[in-house]
């Protein structure tokens, strides 16, 4: 019993040091943070199976806020529990939040400086650029598999209405934005559901009795 | 600036957003209207978390540091961490969830949302660069590299601010 739980423990200091080093070497941000902890989790120490890692990515999508870390949630209660959970996400966040922090408190000191503001004003139209592309990005696959289905011209026009319609609400401020944020999520929803039972119930018709 | 008010605005627009900048627009609106951050912060904070280690989505942390200091950096922070926890019971619940079209059509619904008010909210940081040729040929360019995916996006932002150090 007692030797499990040294061992156990000696485990779980290794784990945090893994996550650990995986926060200090995510420089390039969110795609090498991803890489490195699927790295890690597959293969390196294998604390979950390829199909594992791709359901867990899956939840992680269903989640609300930044999908690296549920995922981290997610991968450090599967390996070792709740203290695994709480190991992996200070792992993870302590260097990368004070790093975070530790570059914008630099930032601050030298703003004023001519060189800091000429970088800056090169980098706004890139960070506009890519907000933009990625943006664009994340509404393709949806609408594509929309043009997939077998309703797709319905479902096609849903989701555009969806995505000019939270526009144009933004553009106007006739809401806040969690609430546009909200009605649109509800009202596609309840469309999927209505739809399916539709379809479902179409399928039940063609059943020869 | 009341923290816990502030607190409130970090935690809600990453609680009814998903992914690591879905927060922007409904932050950007919340704090511009108080006057408790400018496009400009917004434009400062987004760029640091391009550049920095770990997720993106740790730009909160930023924009916290430059309205209001280690505090704000703190509750950024808090505000960055809680709401993913979510998934815990969304693990429970999975194989019973998956598959209705009542959860997929909400999750759909919500990126579809997030990324219309994105594209409309985003382009008015353009208005703390300054609009012209140099403005434009960058975010063409960015936009670009973006779409080919061949080179990492950090090194797009990092590039860009070379440029505006050498076009000054």
């Amino acid at each position: 019993m007692d030797s499990t739980g040294t061992a156990s423990r000696i485990d779980l200091t290794y784990f945090f040091t893994v996550w650990l080093k995986i926060g200090l070497q995510s420089f390039g941000g969110g795609i090498s943070t991803f890489a490195l902890i699927r790295e890690a989790a597959i293969r390196k120490f294998q604390w979950v199976t390829e199909e594992e890692f791709l359901e867990i990515w899956a939840m992680v999508q269903v989640a609300p806020g930044i999908n690296l870390i549920a995922l981290t949630i997610l991968l450090g209660k599967r390996s070792f529990g709740n203290r695994g959970m709480v190991a992996a996400l200070i792992g993870l966040l302590l260097p990368t939040v004070l790093l975070t922090a530790l570059i914008t408190a630099v930032y601050t000191k030298v703003q004023h400086l001519p060189i800091t503001e000429a970088a800056i004003r090169g980098a706004i139209p890139a960070i506009v650029g890519l907000g933009i592309v990625t943006s664009v990005q994340t509404i393709m696959p949806l609408l594509r598999s929309a043009v997939r289905d077998n309703r797709p011209t319905l479902d096609l026009l849903v989701y555009l209405l969806i995505v000019v319609g939270s526009a144009c609400a933004a553009a106007r401020n006739i809401a806040p934005i969690f609430t546009i944020l909200l009605a649109s999520a509800f009202s596609s929803g309840v469309y999927s559901v209505v739809t399916s039972r539709r379809q479902s119930r179409a399928h039940l018709d063609e059943e020869p009795l | 600036m009341n923290p816990l008010h502030y607190l409130w605005i970090f935690l809600k627009a990453s609680l009814f957003s998903t992914g690591g900048m879905g927060n922007l627009p409904s932050l950007h609106r919340d704090l511009i209207a108080r006057k408790w951050a400018t496009e400009r912060q917004f434009a400062e904070s987004l760029t640091i978390g391009q550049i920095s280690p770990g997720p993106n989505g740790l730009w909160v942390v930023s924009l916290g540091y430059i309205t209001n200091g280690a505090l704000g950096a703190t509750i950024g922070a808090i505000a960055a961490i809680v709401p993913p926890f979510i998934v815990l019971l969304i693990d429970r619940a999975y194989q019973k969830i998956k598959d209705q079209p009542a959860v997929t059509g909400f999750v759909r619904g919500m990126s579809l949302a997030v990324a219309g008010t994105f594209i409309v909210i985003i382009p008015g940081l353009l208005h703390t660069s300054g609009f012209g040729p140099r403005t434009i040929s960058i975010l063409a360019a960015s936009m670009v590299l973006a779409i080919s995916g061949r080179v990492p996006l950090y090194a797009v932002i990092v590039g860009s601010a070379l440029l505006g150090i050498l076009l000054r």
